[in-house]
């Protein structure tokens, strides 16, 4: 894949999501949980939506999941931005540690994929600052060769 | 209990033409629109004391860029003061949240008459990227090639996956909708059906398993309704609809987090809100005679009648597959052609309760040939008239899961 970052949309960080970025360089996933209540979440928010306490810490997880939905994508909105890529794969994935996220699909084929099926992070540096989360068939997943 | 006097109603419609190259702003739209609900109402533009606008875009001035100093430049732009500004901040806020939070305005006393007026004109894209509301430049959504159409093909997705869900009935919703819109001259797919599940089956596939027919298209055009106390609707021409009660929920913000079928903090969506809606309104599920959802896209009608009540959770599939939604079934929605066809104006929530006050007046136009004067067919080649209908229910853009909006509205 020949990802132009000059044409596809990089994230750019908030104040509240720089450290989930900055674990991102160093391949590391890492959420938000309360220190009051356990609670974990995402995306990121400025206080736990269980308890609303603003004591949290980033807690790094395990990056694996399940597959909980995906789309083959044929039209894009931006047909410049994402074009060379069609169809891409967009996808939700369960965490094992409960949240979902929304994500890409890489290293595999729309026919691989089957419900609930477990994933694993994978990361892919965008820009200087920005590595992107992406996930990937988890070795033995069957269906898939993650190669 | 309201006091009857203040018994809120709907007093006047009135939609502009719908067309995909107006060369005229959301504006111009919007003030035609305004003009013309007001004429309907048997109203002056000095009645209206309450206003939800909204309008794709300011075209003059420092409003222009500014969607508060847009919205605030309505009292300079209308000439009037407006003592009751506290909805339409965004697309959703202008259908059934609109007319919920005017009734209750009037209900109350602190005003009596509010006008829901909305406008949007799309230039017809050269550079192959979709309209400017479907994209969304989230942190988290824009870099993954998310976005509208996307959001709701994961919905679809795990709805197939959790309850057998199919590409037929998935069609079922887009095809009887694209059918009534075939049959009404005021919508901007007018003539170009009528649309079988086949055919929806058929067209190019946008995001898997969301192919393009089951999508809205995207067109100009502007709509208003005026709401008013039913005292002072009492001398009014038409017969007024009264606004019997709806109901609203959000439970995360929309595009920005993954669309779920079940809440993001674990266990499944509250569903008491519509309940307590239906209680309010004094309208059992069995009352209503039609519907008129919000089309945008087709596995967004499935999930609208779970989260109604109005058929089981994961039942959605059989039923619509079912006919349920045609002119000779159990709910005929979105009679108008919905945003599928009829309009979809980048704001077109206000498009649904429309229809369903034009259904519940009897002002119907299709094919039959004497629909001018009221008479109907009933046939489903030329007829999008339900038959006789009393009470209806009207739902507006909301979130992709876990809530939305709806208004019950009935004739006397
Ligand atoms: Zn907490």
């Amino acid at each position: 894949m020949s990802a132009s970052p000059r044409t596809k949309p990089v994230p750019e960080p908030s104040e509240i999501s720089l450290p989930f970025w900055e674990a991102a360089r160093r391949g590391e996933l890492r959420i938000q949980r309360c220190d009051d209540c356990g609670q974990r979440w995402w995306i990121p928010k400025a206080a736990c939506p269980r308890c609303l306490s603003e004591a949290y810490r980033w807690e790094r997880v395990s990056g694996r999941g399940t597959l909980y939905s995906w789309s083959a994508v044929h039209r894009p909105a931006d047909p410049e931005a994402f074009g060379d890529e069609i169809p891409y794969l967009v996808a939700i994935v369960r965490l094992e540690e409960g949240p979902h996220m929304l994500t890409r699909m890489t290293a595999c084929e729309p026919e691989d994929l089957v419900k609930d099926m477990p994933v694993e992070v994978v990361f892919e540096q965008a820009s200087d600052e920005i590595t992107l989360y992406k996930f990937r068939p988890a070795p033995g997943a069957g269906g898939g060769d993650p190669a | 209990m309201t006091d009857p006097a203040r018994q809120p109603v709907v007093a006047g419609v009135y939609t502009t033409a719908m067309s995909r190259r107006s060369g005229r702003s959301g504006l111009s739209h919007a003030l035609e629109a305004l003009k013309g609900a007001l004429d309907d109402a048997g109203m002056q533009l000095s009645d209206v004391q309450g206003l939800y606008p909204m309008v794709n875009q300011w075209p003059a001035g420092p409003a222009s860029s500014n969607w508060y100093l847009h919205f605030s430049n309505w009292a300079g732009q209308l000439g009037i003061p407006i003592r009751w500004f506290t909805g339409g901040v965004n697309a959703a806020a202008t259908g059934a949240p609109a007319i919920l939070d005017a009734a209750a305005a009037i209900a109350s006393g602190n005003i009596h008459t509010a006008a829901i007026v909305l406008g949007g004109a799309h230039p017809t894209r050269t550079d192959g990227r979709t309209a400017v509301w479907t994209r969304h430049g989230h942190e988290f959504t824009g870099w993954t090639g998310s976005y509208t159409a996307v959001q709701f093909a994961l919905v679809a997705r795990r709805h197939m996956l959790e309850y057998g869900t199919t590409p037929a009935q998935l069609a079922a919703p887009a095809a009887a909708i694209r059918s009534y819109g075939h049959v009404n001259p005021a919508a901007v797919m007018y003539g170009r059906g009528p649309v079988d599940v086949d055919t929806v089956l058929e067209s190019r596939m946008v995001a898997d398993p969301l192919r393009l027919l089951m999508c809205a298209q995207v067109n100009d055009g502007g709509g208003a309704l005026i709401v008013t106390s039913a005292e002072r609707a009492r001398d009014l021409p038409d017969p007024a609809i009264r606004i019997l009660g709806g109901a609203d929920q959000l439970c995360y913000p929309a595009y920005a987090e993954a669309p779920l079928l079940e809440h993001p903090l674990g266990g499944p969506f509250p569903t008491g809100w519509v309940d307590d809606g239906f209680a309010r309104a004094g309208v059992r599920r069995e009352d209503l005679d039609f519907l008129s959802l919000y089309d945008g896209f087709a596995i967004w009608i499935l999930t609208q009648l779970e989260m109604l009540g109005l058929c089981g959770a994961g039942e959605a599939g059989p039923f619509v597959e079912s006919g349920a939604l045609e002119l000779d079934g159990r709910y005929p929605t979105c009679t108008d052609g919905g945003c599928m066809s009829f309009s979809h104006n980048g704001t077109p929530s206000l498009f649904r309760p429309i229809e369903a006050v034009r259904q519940l007046r009897g002002e119907v136009i299709d094919d039959c040939p004497d629909s001018e004067s009221g008479v109907h067919t009933y046939d489903k080649t030329l007829c999008r008239r339900v038959r006789d209908p009393k009470i209806g229910l009207a739902m507006s853009m909301g979130p992709p899961t876990g809530g939305g909006n709806f208004v019950i509205l009935a004739r006397d």
